[in-house]
């Protein structure tokens, strides 16, 4: 199931365009995951995570109105499909019953 | 638009590489940052972390699919040859049979190409290969030039040092050769003459002893391989050597052996101020050292600079001839041969080694290259032939964009990957003809190894991108015009194959030649046959023939008889029917005339021994002839040329041999005493001397047994030589081994001219059958049998096939009967077996090519072709 498989770093990912909702595009996702995460990354790392999240499916993208603060280059906003939240979802699910199996937390 | 503190290095470096859609995002998300970092960290760092950013941003998703440069080639390139590959896979017999022609043309081209390569690096081992050059001459006799010589006068070379500072010479000699004793052993040497400055300049090299030694008279240098031989280890300096007609000389040092690609070829070198000396003890002419004797000895000289060759030039021009003698009688001019010019080279005589002149290469090269290009004209025909499947494909491809100069790459690219296959198989069909090739050639395996290098193996595979280039040509110019529209249009015939009467031409053409070719390996064949098995008049089963070498006959008869294998002992002067008699003058004592005959030498027991038959008088006697010449045996020719009269009239008739009176006391019925190229002539049989061969009458029994037995009665009698023996019948069909190396040759290209025109014909009947499906179908709707419809389609090629044979028979018929043939006295006839077999031969193969594909286009479903449109 390489197709619709969830990398760690992915799920970050759509969780920080989860958290910033309206307003999530590269630079914002950028500066989220270092605020949560205390991990720096560079925006072409950033770039080839949303690619791969778009063409699996998980993210759907748009252009917003041409702002003068960046030499009125539009943004992409980006946001979660549905199909994205559920395997979100699911991988939640997942490590949360991984979580209770562990005999000696219970 | 952008900000103007961004670095613009990075920005214009990202502007480049990132594709089109995604720049707009990433550098407006790059410059939103960069402003932020400004105000956080200041102008300085921003920047920094902006051109890091860019950096990376160098990633698959992010950089844009170059659309030139090499990248986009490679990628192109891979594309092609994925592509080709398909192709070749998809349509098996189509590569199969490309493939097979071109790679046994290319086994033929790649034998050449083999052979110029190794001679091309005769004498490049010498460090001053470019500064060194051999004087060769030019005999003016009484006004008329001779054939230029690769020798010059002795003391030339002395002489010009003396004018001309700062040229260095060395002094060759040639004929250095005879039995060599040393250490118990004896062995054929041959060698050079040299002064001590041999090492100077020629990169030979001296393992041990000092060059100088080659100052003095009667000091040696042995090479490595034959002091090896000789000494087997021990050291052989100070040793001495005798060389027989030469004299005894002292080892003075060992020279590692010549490199192959030398034209210097030795195994001692003598000390060329021996001559002198050998010269007044009469083992060589007086004569040696004088300017008029040019044909003994070679200067080599080292002249650095283009002033000194100037110089040298104008003294050999004007100076030298001056030391002539009598400059009408005999004069000479001089010229320069730089040393990596001398193999390959122009035919001079007296050469110091192996040569190599350039015709037979251009020959080679000539039939090599009329091979490939009938090969490639072939690619082309069936690719051609194939262009309707094709040409849809090509249709869509320029539908989808692409550019004409995409359709040429793909199609030469597989042009080039079919015949980089092909040279793989070719380079095995080289490696299993390379020892035919090179025995095929006079003295060949001296010079050419054809052994398989890097830089040879590199050579190949250019060779073969070439062959793909030329070959993909045509095709791919024919693909890339053509129009998209008339590609896609269904059951439209492509006007591909233009100028087809050419094709046919081409093709009877090469048909002609392969009739020629199977003829000639029938008639080859035939004559071979006839010639070792022609009934020559004696015996020559069961005779071992033993070169005496000087021993005495006695002797060597005495030991010889002690075999119990060897029943009878004779001696003669020479092997009878193996080529080769001797002349002989007489006179007659009648008319006092003196007359040419053929002449051997036998003793008594000679013609019993080979069964050879009197006609009238007896044989010698035992001791006949030994003291005084009274007696002779002639042929029946002999008698008949005389005018003898009958056999038993013409005994008793006496004629003059260097003054003796000898009386024909015996004839001999006529027997082939030399080949069956020259007619029998008047020939004599004399005893008493001259014996130079041993015959012994041996029951068969095991050859190699009955050898080491003959070995060891031969040992007893002479320790010095090696014993040369060989059976009478394999000597002489050896001698007519040349027949067999013809066969070998006509074989070989006449399998060549076979296959391809095979393949051509094939093309042509592919691409026949295609365009005619519409009409075959229509054909059978109203009842035609597949045979008619076979019959119909093989016709027209039958036609050209019968064509060439009808040229081409007659043509071989008079080539063998007129020309080849006819230089035999005894040879076979050319009969209706030998020219029905190959026309039959020729024929069966031609109609097997055209059935393949006639049979399936007739027996095609009609329904399915005129479905079409």
């Amino acid at each position: 199931m390489k197709g619709t498989h969830l990398g760690e770093f992915q799920e970050i990912v759509m969780l920080c365009i989860l958290i910033l909702n309206e307003n999530a595009y590269g630079v914002t996702i950028q500066e989220e995951i270092d605020k949560q995460m205390k991990r720096a990354i560079s925006r072409g790392a950033l770039h080839t995570a949303l690619t791969r999240l778009e063409e699996k499916g998980f993210i759907r993208s748009h252009y917003g109105e041409p702002t003068s603060e960046r030499g009125g280059r539009r943004k992409r906003f980006y946001e979660v499909s549905t199909k994205g939240l559920e395997t979100l979802q699911e991988a939640k699910e997942l490590r949360q019953g991984m979580w209770q199996l562990i005999p000696k937390l219970n | 638009m952008k900000h103007k503190d961004i670095p613009n290095f990075a920005y214009k470096l990202f502007q480049w590489f990132c594709k089109e859609p995604l720049f707009e995002e990433l550098e407006g998300d790059l410059e939103e940052s960069f402003t932020r970092n400004v105000e956080k960290v200041g102008r300085k760092k921003a920047r920094r972390i902006y051109t890091k950013e860019v950096i990376k941003m160098l990633r698959p998703s992010v950089l844009r699919r170059p659309s030139s440069g090499p990248g986009y080639q490679i990628a192109l390139l891979s594309s092609y040859i994925t592509i080709s590959v398909r192709n070749l896979r998809r349509q098996k017999l189509f590569s199969f049979i490309n493939m097979f022609s071109l790679s046994v043309a290319m086994s033929a081209g790649l034998l050449v190409i083999g052979m110029i390569s190794d001679l091309m690096k005769f004498d490049e081992f010498h460090e001053k290969k470019d500064e060194i050059y051999r004087v060769i001459s030019t005999p003016i006799v009484q006004g008329n030039e001779r054939k230029t010589k690769a020798s010059s006068p002795r003391y030339l070379g002395e002489e010009l040092i003396r004018q001309i500072p700062g040229v260095q010479l060395t002094n060759l000699g040639r004929r250095m050769q005879g039995l060599a004793t040393a250490n118990d052993k004896s062995l054929e040497v041959s060698g050079i003459y040299a002064d001590e400055h041999f090492f100077d300049f020629l990169s030979f090299e001296l393992i041990s002893g000092s060059a100088n030694s080659l100052a003095n008279p009667y000091n040696i240098l042995l090479s490595e391989s034959f002091a090896q031989k000789t000494f087997e280890g021990q050291n052989p300096i100070g040793e001495t050597i005798t060389i027989e007609n030469l004299g005894s000389f002292q080892i003075a040092g060992i020279v590692a052996d010549p490199p192959q690609f030398s034209h210097i070829q030795f195994e001692a070198i003598v000390s060329i101020n021996s001559t002198d000396q050998l010269s007044t003890q009469g083992f060589i002419e007086a004569t040696h050292d004088e300017w008029e004797t040019l044909y003994r000895y070679y200067n080599y000289i080292y002249l650095p600079g283009n002033e000194a060759k100037e110089r040298v030039k104008n003294w050999l021009a004007q100076s030298a001839p001056n030391f002539f003698k009598n400059s009408e009688k005999f004069t000479a001019t001089f010229e320069l041969q730089p040393i990596h010019k001398i193999v390959p080279g122009p035919n001079i005589s007296d050469s110091i080694g192996p040569k190599m002149i350039y015709l037979p290469i251009i020959i080679l090269s000539v039939i090599a290259a009329a091979i490939l290009l009938s090969a490639i004209f072939n690619y082309t025909n069936l690719s051609m032939a194939r262009s309707l499947r094709r040409a849809r494909e090509v249709g869509v491809r320029k539908l989808s964009g692409a550019s004409r100069s995409s359709i040429v790459g793909q199609f030469t690219i597989e042009a080039i990957v079919l015949s980089l296959l092909s040279l793989f198989i070719g380079v095995i069909i080289f490696a299993y003809l390379r020892e035919g090739f090179i025995s095929l050639l006079p003295r060949a395996e001296e010079m050419v190894s054809l052994e398989l290098s890097a830089q040879l193996i590199l050579l190949f595979v250019a060779f073969a991108i070439v062959t793909g280039l030329i070959a993909g040509l045509s095709p791919s110019l024919f693909f890339a015009r053509l129009s998209s529209l008339n590609a896609l249009r269904s059951g439209k015939v492509l006007k591909a194959l233009s100028g087809i009467n050419l094709r046919k031409g081409l093709i009877v053409c090469q048909f002609t030649l392969s009739i020629i070719f199977v003829m000639a390996v029938v008639i080859t064949q035939k004559q071979y046959t006839y010639s070792v098995n022609k009934d020559l008049g004696f015996d020559r089963e069961n005779i071992l023939n033993l070169s005496m070498q000087g021993n005495d006959p006695e002797v060597l008869r005495a030991e010889l008889m002690k075999l119990p294998e060897v029943s009878e002992v004779s001696f003669s002067s020479y092997v009878t029917g193996t080529g080769t008699w001797n002349s002989l003058q007489l006179v007659d004592k009648r008319n006092e005339d003196s007359i040419w005959v053929h002449q051997m030498f036998a003793d008594e027991r000679y013609l019993q021994n080979l069964n050879m038959k009197l006609v009238a008088g007896r044989d010698f006697y035992d001791g006949e002839n030994r003291a005084n010449e009274t007696s002779m045996i002639v042929n029946e020719s002999f008698v008949t040329n005389f005018g003898l009269g009958t056999p038993s009239e013409a005994l008793g008739t006496v004629f003059l041999i260097a003054g003796n009176s000898v009386e024909i006391v015996g004839i001999a019925k006529d027997f082939i005493y030399a080949n069956l190229e020259e007619p029998i002539n008047s020939f004599v049989i004399r005893g008493g001397k001259n014996y130079q061969y041993a015959n012994l009458k041996v029951s068969s029994v095991d050859a190699i047994a009955l050898l080491d037995k003959v070995e060891a009665a031969w040992e007893s009698v002479d320790s010095k030589h090696r014993m040369e023996a060989s059976f009478m019948d394999q000597e002489i069909a050896e001698y007519y081994q040349f027949l067999q190396h013809f066969m070998k040759v006509f074989g070989f290209v006449g399998f060549l001219a076979i296959s391809i025109s095979c393949l051509g014909l094939f093309g042509m009947t592919i691409y026949a059958t295609q365009t005619r499906m519409k009409e075959i179908g229509i054909r059978k709707t109203f009842g035609a049998s597949e045979q008619t419809l076979v019959y119909l389609l093989s016709r027209g090629f039958m036609k050209m096939v019968g064509l060439a044979i009808l040229i081409g028979t007659p043509i071989c018929y008079v080539i063998f009967d007129r020309f080849i043939l006819a230089q035999n006295v005894y040879r076979t006839q050319i009969t209706f077996v030998e020219v029905g077999g190959s026309i039959l031969f020729l024929m069966t193969l031609c109609i097997a090519t055209i059935i393949t594909q006639t049979w399936g286009a007739a027996r095609t479903n009609p329904a399915k072709v005129l479905r079409d449109e």
